[in-house]
């Protein structure tokens, strides 16, 4: 309180001990003047809006981009303040359910695709047309926009960067096999020359994640192969299908040429197994680089050793089918109006060429931009990492070129407005059929079918 | 008063708000919920996965507690004895339970990975017939987990029961050895009804404390791919609440676990009635 506000409530004090000023004048005078006084204050206390955003890169790298990009923004915009914080998925996961069902969330958020579906069917979110209009639709790859535009006609979460999943093998495993992986086509082609690149317990043909959520991405994938889907066109489960059920015989005879303990591995463990020779092939992203140079010995750590092998398809398939990471910022329906409108800035900001560079050069090879121009651009191909991988690269981009690259669980691109598709990922139902088949010798028409009942009965039955 | 009113925040609460919680379907994501009344209890005791997790708790929690008490009982009866090193053997033997659970479940999975692990490197260099090539698998995971929990558990049995020993009055043992005991009697006739009260206690608190175990199964498995045959009913109870978002199917099924345990603690305690447990002593 300043001095001249003190002195004019001394005044009134002693104004109303010498009866001067009656109690009601006295209080309603002293009211008005705390009014006046904290009127200000408030003023103060507002001046910045705090906006929480909580995105799934935490990598140092990554982190230190975001960091200089916040504090960039924060130069031209003193009145807000931006709260980034990265973490794992699985992190995210439980701090968001945690948020949400205290009606308390973050601003904004990365998520999944189809996590995007759910939410806007329960009015969790709300759309961002107006950042990607300012971002600049037209400059945008369509197959990464297509995927967040939603019949409404609107954008419900803008890509923070993309990636495709591609089929690493190691070239210095062929020499001798007589195989040629450029040459396969079909399932019948990989199964064929699995067991020449098979050779345990020195390393096994094949590694693949045995944990829920990355036995989801092979099934679906391999569904979508085999010219199937996950869904019918109603959304209910379509796992009784012969292009399922052929999926399901596709992975047991997969078993022999995997480790032993394959469906205990995590995602990061095939990775280190492909870099460390454990595995002639893997399932990988971009990502990878980073293991291979962590783990592998430095005169492999190059696209001749650690090849782009082509993914098959299954008999009843047309084309291939691969998971495309195209992770969303979302902006939270029920964060504070002068929040999302300052997290919206933000995320313009972060868009603008110069510092959305600096974050996709944090993981140049994975972190893929959006804008169809860099992919034109010197100073974005020759980044010495991209150069380095460009094989990696050209693979990716032709995923999305040729429209095949689907989020997870998408196997048929109408399968993304399925309300309950985040719900089935984040279960383990599928999972739990593949394990009966692979692991259990379950018949796979019977594992079906009782995935099939629990989705009914515990997914779809639980959203009416 | 305050204690009253912490008791009421801190547990009755939470407990009746989850009895409450378990009468409706709500989606972890939404504030809303619907009243179902017994619909949760009804479609857990007729779903085949829940049974299994029940049976798939049960085994961790016997297997695990009956090697832990087995274990813990001859480490303390060997810490008991003065030795050389015997105070530096007994701050050691307390190790595995001092480590953060997460780190200790990594280790062991790192332990047993059939790619890189020493142990399955180990076992199978002794070719041993019928020694599976991998641990962490469907077959085998649960041996795992009973083996990891019983590392990491066992240094509680040890120390209750250390404690124990070392208060029992030594003049029992020299009145057994006058009249011609051998060590193996002693151990059954002054020993053991000598630890019976510290064994059915820590019996009772280990059973419990196995029985509604979450972190280890769920670090070790990941409640799904092998992990899926270590499912206990904490994992599945988890997963109903923050996979399946079914909060209200969460918080029945933890409901039917609270009803589960209560009811075992009864029989417990008709059995080994506390008056008797006082008399013996």
């Amino acid at each position: 309180m300043g001095r001249r506000d003190t002195a004019g409530l001394q005044r009134l004090v002693t104004e109303r001990k010498e009866g001067t000023l009656g109690r009601r004048e006295f209080l309603t005078t002293l009211a008005a003047g705390a009014a006046v006084v904290a009127a200000p204050r408030r003023a103060t206390a507002q001046k910045k809006i705090a906006v929480t955003m909580w995105d799934t890169e935490p990598n140092p790298a990554t982190r230190a981009a975001v960091k200089a990009i916040v504090e960039d923004f924060h130069k031209l915009h003193k009145d807000i303040e931006i709260r980034a914080e990265g973490m794992g998925w699985g992190d995210m996961d439980r701090k968001l359910q945690a948020a949400m069902a205290a009606k308390s969330p973050p601003t904004a958020s990365h998520t999944q695709s189809y996590v995007v579906t759910s939410f806007r069917a329960k009015g969790l979110i709300e759309p961002v047309d107006d950042v990607v209009k300012a971002i600049g639709e037209d400059k945008i790859f369509p197959s990464v926009l297509r995927w967040l535009k939603y019949p409404d006609g609107k954008y419900w979460g803008i890509t923070h960067a993309w990636g495709a999943e591609i089929f690493g093998g190691r070239g210095d495993y062929l020499p001798g096999t007589g195989v040629n992986p450029q040459s396969w086509r079909t399932w019948d082609d990989l199964l064929r020359d699995l067991p020449k690149l098979n050779k345990p317990p020195q390393y096994y043909a094949l590694t693949l994640a045995g944990i829920p959520f990355f036995v989801n991405e092979d099934v679906y994938m391999w569904a979508g192969a085999n010219g199937g889907s996950v869904f019918d066109a109603k959304g209910q489960p379509a796992l009784e299908s012969p292009q399922i059920i052929g999926m399901l015989e596709f992975w047991k005879k997969l078993k022999p040429f995997l480790p032993p303990g394959w469906s205990s591995h995590d995602y990061l463990e095939t990775l280190s197994a492909w870099a460390t020779g454990k595995a002639a092939s893997v399932l990988m992203w971009g990502r990878t680089a980073g293991y291979i140079d962590q783990y592998a010995p430095p005169d492999k750590r190059n696209p001749d050793v650690f090849q782009v092998w082509p993914k098959t398809i299954g008999p009843m398939g047309k084309a291939p089918l691969t998971q495309f990471d195209n992770e969303p910022w979302v902006i939270y329906a029920d964060a504070p109006a002068d929040e999302k409108a300052a997290a919206k800035e933000f995320l313009k900001f972060f868009f603008k060429p110069e510092n959305y560079r600096r974050y996709c050069d944090s993981v140049p090879v994975h972190l893929l931009s959006i804008f169809k121009a860099d992919f034109k651009d010197p100073s974005y191909l020759n980044h010495p990492e991209r150069k380095r991988w460009k094989p990696w690269l050209d693979a990716q981009l032709k995923w999305v070129e040729i429209g095949r690259a689907h989020p997870l669980l998408v196997s048929n691109p109408e399968d993304v407005l399925i309300p309950w598709i985040g719900d089935v990922a984040a279960s383990p139902i599928l999972a739990d059929m593949v394990m009966a088949v692979v692991e259990r010798g379950r018949d796979p028409k019977v594992a079906a079918k009782e995935a099939s009942d629990k989705i009914v009965r515990d997914i779809i039955g639980k959203a009416k | 008063m305050p204690s009253v009113l912490l008791v009421l925040a801190f547990t009755l609460f939470p407990v009746g708000y989850n009895v409450w919680l378990g009468f409706y379907a709500k989606h972890s994501l939404r504030a809303t919920s619907t009243w179902v009344g017994l619909g949760n209890y009804a479609q857990m005791l007729g779903d085949p996965d829940f049974w299994r997790s029940a049976w798939l708790a049960t085994v961790y929690a016997v297997g695990s507690t009956t090697l832990q008490i087995l274990a813990g009982v001859a480490g303390a009866l060997i810490l008991h004895r003065r030795f050389v090193g015997c105070d530096f053997l007994r701050g050691v033997a307390l190790f595995p339970y001092m480590i953060p659970t997460v780190i200790a479940v990594f280790v062991w999975r790192w332990l047993m990975n059939d790619l890189y692990g020493v142990i399955p490197y180990v076992l199978g260099t002794l070719h041993i017939p019928g020694m599976p090539e991998a641990w962490l698998t469907h077959a085998t995971i649960m041996w795992v987990l009973i083996v990891l929990s019983v590392w990491t558990f066992f240094p509680f049995v040890l120390v209750n029961v250390l404690a124990r020993l070392q208060t029992i009055p030594p003049e029992l043992y020299d009145a057994a050895r006058v009249d011609g005991a051998s060590a193996v009697r002693q151990f059954f006739h002054v020993t053991l009804p000598q630890l019976r009260n510290v064994l059915l206690i820590v019996l009772l608190l280990r059973g419990i404390w196995m029985f509604t175990k979450f972190d280890v199964p769920w670090l070790l498995g990941f409640g799904g791919g092998a992990g899926e045959a270590i499912r206990t009913l904490p994992v599945f109870t988890y997963q109903r609440s923050f996979t399946y978002y079914q909060a209200g199917m969460g918080a029945a099924l933890s409901n039917i676990m609270l009803a589960l345990l209560l009811m075992a603690v009864t029989i417990y305690f008709i059995a080994f009635p506390p008056a008797e447990e006082e008399q013996d002593a």
